[in-house]
């Protein structure tokens, strides 16, 4: 549910992919209002982390627009995003492993003056205690659970108003896929809007304002959390059947 | 075979630390720009030659050797820099692979090394200095003043690399890039930026590596090349990417070359190199210490 009318970021009819000749997006449609947790899901090879690519300017849409608040950003570099207030969590090398703790954080906030680096990152050690008791060791060393709270750490240190997260649950065990998706929570009520994709769809779609179902690079499906988690249609095509049965997990 | 009276062996010893600190000097700015950069310079050798030749150009226009040192160390950056604008940035936006790169770095090294012949000639040649006396250094064991200057300025700059690696952000920045370049670009950092960083860097230790390399040896146009083995054995030896790993490889490369000369005709010291490389790819590929490669 969004707490106002307001549109933070609108994706319109966008077409874009990796090959010159094959889109894997085909003019897909996407409202995120401000403060929202929005989650995208749908089968593998729907087009759902190219489609946050291409939000963070990692691919450049052939069609269509997209807007952050009022300003086209379609096809702008990364670290311009970065500027106006955007982060991304890659799914996978998501940490610089040869670099402390600390030091990957530093990076997220690699733009802004060192003076609000360090309070920053008391922030972030508040938010999320295990990178401060951590914060020496290199990254590296780290586990897969703890990997993917840096991970979103460092993202969380330039202090973006969105937030997007491509599969944080991937190649974590069950426990501590609760645990992440419990930081996620938390982010989204410290004031920032996510997107987040997820193959864990059903776990996804419980904690999550909205969702979009993608198929075949559209958006097929729309709707608050619990309204696509218990539609017979979104259920049967892409939660596993009934809703109450284990819901498919990973690749 | 004969034993070395262990004078003797401290001598060679001592010799091969003052070489390898110009090897080290050259190492890590291969190493940077390998683990950096991706690109495996076979002209790296040829850039160190042409420092050389550059302080010689200074120290024989009439200029002291240490400013003279500094404008070879100046202009070398500005040789890396044209290499990275006209061939190394283009090739990448090509997605060049490391094959086509290194093959291509071979055609710039014969090119520099040819340059170096066209200009300055194929003759040995020396800065013009006054002639010191080798110093006793305690035991038995002696060093020339030139020798002494090396090590010493090696060691400072190496201080001076670790103080940027760690305590600097665009050192942090580096270092984040030769983890991951597509992770530092989405961090929001300006990958390109850090790239002429790395080339500065690694082109100014490898231009005092040149410079020094011409006060313990003569300058001539294939001083850089017949290093470009012993550094590549180096890198490896160190972890590609790895810094700390090329120092401490040049100064074992280095020490057992010299050590070599003992048993084998000096004209085998290039071989011990190759072999010592030889054995750490079938032994222990990824390097004795960590690679920023994977």
């Amino acid at each position: 549910m969004a707490p106002t009318a307001d549109i933070l970021l609108r994706v319109e009819g966008v077409w874009a992919g990796y090959l010159p000749d094959l889109d894997i997006l085909q003019g897909v449609n996407l409202e995120v209002y401000r403060g929202e947790l929005v989650t995208l899901i749908g089968p593998n090879g729907a087009g759902k982390s190219t489609l946050a690519k291409t939000i963070f300017g990692l691919l450049t849409p052939r069609q269509g627009t997209i807007h952050l608040a009022d300003e086209a950003i379609g096809g702008r570099p990364p670290h311009e995003l970065v500027r106006l207030g955007m982060a991304y969590v890659p799914q996978i090398a998501n940490v610089f492993p040869s670099l402390t703790v600390a030091e990957n954080l530093e990076m997220g906030a690699y733009q802004s003056r060192p003076a609000g680096v360090a309070n920053r990152r008391t922030q972030i050690y508040e938010l999320l205690p295990l990178l401060g008791q951590r914060h020496r060791q290199r990254a590296g060393t780290l586990s897969g659970g703890e990997r993917q709270m840096l991970a979103m750490g460092r993202a969380l240190m330039a202090n973006p108003q969105v937030l997007i997260l491509d599969e944080p649950s991937a190649a974590l065990s069950p426990k501590l896929v609760d645990e992440v998706f419990a930081q996620i929570r938390a982010i989204n009520q410290a004031g920032v809007t996510i997107i987040l994709v997820e193959q864990n769809a059903r776990k996804a779609l419980k904690m999550a304002d909205r969702g979009y179902v993608l198929e075949n690079g559209r958006d097929r499906f729309t709707g608050s959390g619990p309204s696509l988690l218990h539609d017979p249609q979104v259920a049967a095509l892409y939660l596993g059947g009934r809703h109450d049965s284990p819901s498919p997990e990973g690749n | 075979m004969a034993l070395p009276t262990p004078l003797e062996l401290g001598q060679l010893v001592l010799n091969g630390l003052a070489t390898g600190s110009i090897v080290a000097l050259g190492s890590v700015g291969l190493t940077l720009t390998y683990g950096i950069l991706r690109l495996p310079n076979f002209a790296h050798g040829d850039f160190l030659s042409l420092g050389a030749y550059l302080t010689l150009a200074a120290n024989l226009a009439g200029i002291p050797l240490v400013p003279a040192l500094l404008l070879g160390i100046v202009a070398t950056v500005g040789a890396f820099l044209a290499s990275e604008h006209v061939l190394w940035r283009p090739l990448r936006q090509r997605r060049a692979t490391s094959t086509t790169l290194m093959i291509i770095s071979i055609g710039l090294a014969l090119f520099l090394r040819n340059g170096l012949i066209l200009i300055w000639g194929s003759q040995n040649q020396n800065y013009r200095l006054p002639v010191f006396p080798a110093i006793p250094i305690g035991g038995g064991l002696t060093l020339t003043q030139n020798r002494l200057i090396v090590m010493g300025l090696a060691v400072l700059a190496m201080v001076c690399l670790h103080a940027l690696l760690n305590y600097t952000r665009i050192g942090k920045a580096m270092r984040a890039v030769a983890d991951s370049v597509d992770l530092a670009r989405v961090s929001g950092i300006n990958v390109d930026r850090v790239v002429l960083w790395t080339w500065g860097v690694a082109g100014g230790l490898t231009a005092l590596g040149g410079g020094m390399y011409g006060l313990i040896t003569a300058v001539r146009p294939n001083m850089g090349w017949f290093l470009i083995l012993p550094m590549f054995a180096t890198v490896i030896l160190g972890g590609i990417g790895n810094p700390y790993g090329a120092v401490l490889g040049a100064l074992l490369i280095t020490t057992a070359q010299e050590v070599s000369t003992i048993w084998l005709p000096t004209e085998y010291k290039l071989g011990v190199a190759l072999v010592v490389m030889m054995v750490m790819l079938l032994v222990r590929p990824q390097g004795l210490f960590r690679s920023t490669l994977s």
